[in-house]
């Protein structure tokens, strides 16, 4: 979902929240979330680090491996009943499109407010 | 016309040919053909996706195709790698095929991988430590290495998406794990600095993604064409095709019924075992086919050279002398069933045509393909070209200069496509097994001087092949004569290990002006710059002509002696006699030859240095004569040899800035000196014995 600036960013997080989203800190809470079916969202800043970038390009693939700092680790996404929703300002994601790694590229529905 | 189910795989019990040529994926208890390319499953295990994930997937025509060419590149066992745009599937349908067949998958994505640890492995904090006699770290593998690890029954696939975004320390990595599991060999764990993962490629499948530099992806960067050749390469869409984009919403707004009818062509119907290539060359036309395959490969290059075909491809690549033929031998293995043209060109599409994109380009070279004929009834054979009038005078008459163009191009086809008719020799060795590694005790010899002197510092038989696109024969080498000393004391003194061959199997001699002519277009492809800088002094001279590198294992130095320059050339002999006596045998007794070459020289000193004040000429023919300089100077085609097959083999150059006097003469008398190996190519000079240069000194070179 992309937002016109921060405040209306602000304003969709708030919304999704109320559809019953839980905000992720972290890699680690995404990949748990895809594990276990939940409904997650994440706020992008103005990069995407390798991890994340890693996790988001398999997420329509319908598994998604990624190492845990021990081991590799795997995850089966169920789109029936998990979702993963990735927030950015448009600014924000201006400037991620514009370094190496594309999220235009990899998301699947896009919605703009 | 087989019916395609668009969402799922067909279940039987029966597996036979014609129930596959009717199915366009047919599965039955242990394995799953697509579109007639059977695969055996796994067991599945832990990294195996979830069948269900997949039952919305759609098996349209396109994704039939793609899933095909995977399955084909599965089953022959070779590394594949996919160039194509985000939105075709590439990843999800190698992970739906894997769940169908009960394989794991293990994924990196190499878009910001920058440590070659991310991929292999790495030590990581002991969490299962508890006392203090419980190690700190341990090792904990990265995906690639647990992909290759081999599990009883588990069949695994890495995957590596966004292949062109890698950092070149990666990908120099992934060809050595490529180049194992090649051979079924053993990956060693320099990360972990001991332990050897046994690899095989049966069991591990590697299969590499990528998008298409430029077109909508400016940050990514081709690959070294180079880098290309030890995978399959297969050019695919940058956007699903309109009618399979079509179908697909068709499908979705259930506007179209789920079933749709394929044609017999699409399916490739594969052995359940692989023929031996003794049984092959018993098929009534193979030789035959096999001179008209070489004639094909040869013009295929040539359509490419020239920027015939794949001119707009902003990715490279190359028809390899080397691979195509290996992979095409393989191909007709696994998948002759009874019509021998059918299967060469099923092959011929598969590895040549797939490479590119533009459908005009793909139709020139089918036109090529179609030649590939044996015993062709003269009624079915095609007039096309010869109607389109691609005649001197149909070019003079082209109303505009794409016409021109084109008619050129159609009668240059024409011409290979008679020349392909026309042959029918057998070339030697193309029966002959395919080396899958050298066995006995020379294949332990070099495997125990890389451990000494370093892998990129051996030069065997492999990397002599890949450097000048020859075959050698292994009864024809010798074993290495150098001793666990010798090799040590060598890689003391900074000296790389070489097998020097003086021709191939087909009996092509490696002249320097061989050398030179065969590996000059490959070098520019690759972005090496020149092999020879000026030729034009010496192009008739018998160094340049005649002379071969001697059939030798030799032990070279990658610089000059040290105290080597700024020396005449009775100075350098004297310089590289205390070289030999002080570095090269110290401590040791010399070998009888060196012993009689010192005494030589000894004997004939004084009245070479008489002769370079009174005639230069006499004094460089006993120079050259003295056993000395024979025994420790490399001659000119040597040097270039060696230097050749060192940045072939390791993208490194030697003497790029310095020269040395070999113990060559020209027509004139004068010795002869190379070096400077820039990208200008090698300088060639020769001078009078008495001059000396601040850049022209020797490296030591040890031939048994």
């Amino acid at each position: 979902m992309i937002a016109r600036n921060s405040a209306e960013l602000a304003m969709v997080e708030q919304e999704i929240v109320n559809f019953g989203f839980k905000k992720a800190q972290g890699v680690r809470e995404i990949f748990n979330s895809i594990k276990n079916a939940g409904k997650t969202y994440f706020t992008l800043t103005d990069a995407i680090g390798n991890n994340i970038y890693n996790i988001l390009a398999q997420y329509p693939t319908g598994q998604v491996t990624a190492y845990d700092g021990q081991k590799n680790i795997v995850a089966n996404p169920d789109y029936q009943k998990g979702s993963l929703l990735i927030l950015v300002s448009k600014e924000n994601l201006e400037k991620i499109e514009q370094g190496e790694k594309s999220l235009l590229k990899l998301a699947g529905l896009t919605w703009q407010k | 016309m087989a019916k395609i189910i668009m969402t799922e795989a067909i279940k039987t019990e029966k597996n036979g040919s014609g129930e596959r040529a009717k199915s366009p994926i047919l599965e039955t208890d242990h394995s799953i053909a697509y579109l007639g390319v059977e695969l055996s499953k796994g067991k599945g295990g832990d990294f195996c996706p979830k069948r269900e994930n997949y039952q919305h997937y759609h098996n349209d025509e396109f994704s039939l195709a793609l899933q095909k060419k995977i399955a084909t590149s599965f089953k022959l066992d070779q590394p594949i790698l996919i160039e194509g745009g985000t939105s075709i599937g590439k990843t999800t349908t190698v992970r739906k095929m894997c769940a169908e067949l009960g394989y794991e998958v293990f994924y990196k994505n190499l878009n910001g991988a920058t440590d070659v640890e991310d991929l292999m492995g790495r030590y990581v904090p002991n969490p299962d430590r508890k006392t203090a006699n419980d190690p700190e770290y341990k090792w904990a593998d990265g995906p690639v290495t647990q992909g290759l690890r081999q599990e009883d029954g588990k069949i695994k696939v890495i995957i590596l998406d966004e292949y062109n975004s890698a950092n070149p320390n990666i990908i120099i990595r992934l060809h050595e794990v490529l180049d194992e599991l090649e051979k079924n060999g053993e990956v060693v764990l320099a990360e972990d600095a001991s332990e050897r993962v046994k690899v095989g490629k049966a069991r591990t499948k590697i299969i590499s993604l990528t998008n298409p530099p430029g077109k909508g992806y400016l940050d990514r960067q081709p690959l070294d064409p180079a880098q290309l050749r030890r995978w399959n390469y297969q050019k695919e869409v940058t956007e699903l095709p309109r009618d399979t984009f079509s179908g697909s919403v068709d499908l979705m707004f259930h506007l179209k019924p789920e079933t749709k009818e394929l044609a017999a062509e699409n399916f490739l119907l594969s052995n359940d075992i692989e023929i031996p290539i003794g049984e092959l060359r018993e098929i009534p036309g193979m030789k035959e086919l096999v001179e008209k395959y070489k004639e094909f490969h040869h013009a295929a290059k040539e359509l490419l050279k020239n920027k015939k075909i794949a001119e707009d491809q902003p990715q490279a690549f190359m028809y390899d002398d080397r691979m195509e033929p290996q992979r095409v031998l393989k191909f007709i293995q696994n998948f002759y069933r009874g019509d021998i043209n059918e299967v060469w060109k099923e092959a011929l599409r598969y590895f040549y045509v797939n490479k590119l994109e533009d459908d005009t380009d793909k139709q020139k070279l089918l036109e090529l393909i179609n030649a590939i004929e044996y015993a062709q009834p003269a009624e079915s054979r095609r007039k096309g070209l010869e109607r389109e009038g691609a005649s001197a005078e149909a070019i003079a008459k082209a109303e505009t200069p794409e016409e021109k163009e084109r008619l050129r191009t159609l009668a240059e086809i024409e011409k290979v496509r008679k020349r392909i008719e026309e042959s029918g020799k057998v070339p030697d060795g193309f029966f002959e097994e395919k080396r899958e590694g050298l066995s006995g005790a020379l294949a332990e010899q070099i495997k125990n001087a890389k451990e000494i002197l370093g892998k990129k510092d051996v030069l065997g038989i492999e990397e002599i092949e890949n450097t000048f696109g020859i075959k050698v024969r292994a009864e024809d080498v010798p074993n290495i004569p150098f001793s666990k000393e010798e090799l040590e004391k060598a890689k003391e003194l900074g000296q790389f290990l070489i097998l020097r061959v003086g021709e191939g199997s087909d009996g092509k001699k490696l002249t320097m002006e061989n050398m030179h002519g065969i590996l000059s277009d490959e070098f520019k492809k690759e972005g090496l710059g020149k092999i020879l800088y000026e030729i034009s002094w010496y192009k008739d001279e018998d160094f340049f002509k005649k002379e071969t590198p001697k059939l030798s294992w030799s032990l070279v130095s990658k610089e000059v002696v040290p105290d080597s320059t700024n020396k005449n050339y009775l100075q350098q002999t004297e310089r590289m006699i205390d070289y030999v006596q002080d570095s090269v045998f110290k401590g040791k007794t010399m070998p009888k030859e060196y012993q009689d070459a010192l005494r030589e020289f000894a004997e004939k000193k004084s009245t070479i240095q008489k002769m370079m004040s009174d005639d230069w000429q006499k004094a460089a023919e006993m120079l050259a004569e003295l056993s000395i300089n024979k025994l420790t100077r490399q001659s000119p085609s040597e040097f270039i040899y060696d230097m050749i097959a060192y940045l072939k083999s390791n993208k490194e150059r030697l003497m790029e800035k310095m020269y040395t006097w070999t113990s060559r003469r020209d027509s004139g008398g004068k010795l002869v000196d190379v070096g400077k190996f820039d990208s200008d190519g090698v300088r060639v000079a020769s001078r009078t014995p008495g001059p000396s240069h601040d850049i022209l000194g020797v490296p030591f070179s040890r031939s048994l």
